[in-house]
């Protein structure tokens, strides 16, 4: 079953979205995320560029300054609380796994 | 050294894997692709060199688009970032490279790459091959009705086989790339859910097979349109290929063109253009058809064979045209004031069909005095088809409701040399003139004038002769059809006196023939 748009995040939106807490444009976003991830996720550029503009029209990222062809987005309420949501959801997924992985190991 | 390399590529429009081993294959061989053409890509020649190949999407542009809109340049910066140099694009299709090794790919989304590709394949691709499809099928439809509404003609016509052939291609190959493409996408998209990319492929083969085809139909098409010597044929076919095809191609290109450096819009462009392209190609078409009506009516086709005189103030053609029998033959004598004219004349690979007349010119002295003579000769090159070639002329009058009523009956095909021989009844007038004789390899149809009398054994063995060769006879190679000697037994019966020399005495009374 193909999931709902957006319900659950890829490891690249999540990312865009993180780097989005502040605002920056695309290319800020191609060098920051391999940084922040240790060069574990890198976003591809055309990748980058639907993402960004489908973050747009679901109202999760807003445009913020235009200076010639450099974009800067920023995030919204909107997509703070959906990037929230995915991290409840992972740690909520990395309890999981702490609690019964752990009890393994404890037998 | 030649510095770039036109070459034909055939791949799918979505087999961006096939393409990226390609470009990455002429890359090691020291050719960069330069350009995509409409026919032919461009390749400029560089230091051999290793590199890595993307092709990628961008479903929003368009061919008619002035330049890369200021979205697509965003696109490109940020690709440039990256080490992802633009090599060529051709509308949606985007092919980059990059120098670095092991560089991130432009695409890491398998979902998102899907779905560039499928709004790119259903903005561009699909709706033209459906159109395509839906032509094809329409010449399909209109092919299959005339083929039952004279099977002869369209069998013998290389212009019918041709066309024919043109749009089988078409729908053969559209079907194959659209359903390659959607059974790909299906499971191109569980792939996708899984987090991978799916490898693409092209037919390339089927579709270098299906060129070569139709370079060697269209090249056997050309030699044997040339090779009929019919000039008003030859004119229409040399106006289409070298003005109508071409032309139109043109005049296309170069509105487009036009309008994409005046920065029209996108939208602007495409109207105009389609706008133009339809006139155009009425225009094109008209000033052809019109042209060759014209020239025809003015004799600019007009063979050695063909002189004009006039009769009572009006322009009439008289053709010595070389006719493998006449009426001297038959009658043995030698008669003045004849046109002979060989009316049609065509063959393809499977049938030749030929029609001939003999009739007096109008200016003649003793017109009225003059016979007819006309036959129509099937050669029928594809044995398989024979049956359907005789049962099409034997079955002539069955749909002819407002003709008179007249049927094909079984006479004897021993005094023609033939393997089968049939005379036409009339319902109302009795036996007619008009035989139709089968012989190996040939049907021929033959109508002598109505005053000619009863065709004599020896002028039958003349049409044997002449337009069967007695090659049947002779080689014994023919035999006739069970439905032949079932149907000529039933005639002996009713009608003993058909296929003799003496005219038959019938009368219609209105309830079926009376025999006496």
């Amino acid at each position: 079953m193909p999931r709902a748009k957006f319900q659950t995040l890829t490891e690249q939106m999540f990312y865009i979205l993180l780097c989005l807490r502040e605002e920056c444009c695309g290319m800020d976003i191609l060098d920051r995320v391999p940084v922040m991830t240790q060069g574990r996720v890198n976003v591809g550029s055309g990748t980058l560029y639907n993402l960004l503009e489908q973050f747009c029209q679901a109202g999760m990222i807003r445009e913020t300054r235009a200076e010639g062809r450099k974009r800067s987005y920023l995030l919204t309420d909107y997509g703070r609380e959906t990037l929230e949501k995915e991290y409840e959801r992972i740690r909520a997924q990395a309890e999981d796994y702490r609690r019964w992985m752990g009890k393994e190991r404890e037998r | 050294m030649k510095e770039t390399k036109r070459r034909l590529e055939t791949f799918s429009l979505y087999d961006c894997t096939g393409l990226e081993k390609h470009l990455t294959q002429m890359a090691e061989k020291g050719w960069l692709l330069e350009k995509i053409g409409q026919f032919f890509w461009t390749y400029r020649k560089a230091e051999p060199q290793t590199l890595t190949f993307c092709v990628c999407y961008f479903p929003k542009a368009s061919q008619f688009d002035p330049g890369p809109s200021e979205e697509q340049q965003t696109f490109y910066d940020f690709c440039e970032h990256t080490g992802w140099i633009l090599a060529a694009s051709s509308a949606q299709p985007q092919v980059f490279y990059n120098e670095r090794p092991h560089p991130i790919p432009i695409e890491t989304d398998p979902v998102m790459e899907l779905d560039a590709i499928h709004r790119t394949m259903k903005r561009s691709f699909l709706p033209s091959q459906l159109v395509l499809l839906l032509v094809a099928a329409l010449n399909g439809a209109l092919m299959a009705c005339r083929l039952v509404d004279d099977p002869v003609e369209v069998l013998a016509s290389a212009n019918s086989l041709f066309a024919a052939m043109c749009w089988v291609m078409v729908a053969v190959l559209v079907g194959v790339e659209c359903v390659s493409y959607f059974l790909w996408r299906r499971r191109a998209v569980r792939a996708a859910e899984r987090g991978e990319f799916l490898n693409s492929h092209s037919h390339r083969k089927l579709q270098i097979a299906a060129l070569v085809l139709l370079a060697l139909w269209l090249g056997y098409y050309l030699l044997s349109v040339l090779a009929s010597g019919d000039r008003m044929m030859i004119a229409l076919v040399a106006l289409m290929f070298l003005l109508y095809v071409p032309g139109l191609f043109l005049v296309i290109n170069g509105v487009k063109g036009f309008l994409k450096r005046k920065k029209a819009t996108a939208k602007v462009n495409r109207a105009v253009t389609i706008v133009i392209a339809l006139a155009a190609c009425y225009a094109v078409m008209g000033v052809i058809v019109f042209g060759t009506l014209y020239g025809h009516s003015h004799g600019w086709f007009a063979g050695n064979e063909e002189e004009t005189y006039q009769y009572n103030g009006i322009t009439c053609t008289a053709y010595h045209d070389e006719l493998p029998l006449t009426v001297e033959d038959l009658l043995d004598v030698d008669l003045d004031g004849y046109s002979y004219w060989q009316q049609w004349g065509e063959e393809s690979l499977l049938l030749g069909r030929y029609v001939m007349d003999q009739s007096p010119r109008f200016d003649a002295e003793n017109r009225r005095e003059l016979p007819d003579l006309s036959y129509t000769i099937v050669l029928v090159k594809a044995p398989f088809l024979y049956g359907l070639c005789r049962d099409t002329f034997l079955r002539q009058w069955e749909d002819d409701w407002y003709c008179w009523d007249s049927e094909y009956v079984p006479a004897d095909a021993a005094p023609w040399g033939a393997v089968e021989a049939y005379r036409e009844l009339d319902g109302e007038y009795g036996p007619r003139n008009q035989y139709l004789l089968c012989y190996p390899d040939r049907i021929v149809e033959i109508q002598f004038d109505y005053d000619w009398g009863e065709v004599t054994p020896e002028q039958m063995a003349v049409v044997g002769e002449k337009l069967g060769g007695w090659t049947g006879a002779q080689r014994g190679g023919g035999r006739p059809s069970p439905l032949f000697i079932r149907a000529k037994r039933k005639s002996a019966e009713n009608f003993p006196q058909i296929g003799v020399d003496k005219p038959l005495q019938r009368e219609y009374t209105g309830q079926g023939f009376k025999n006496y």
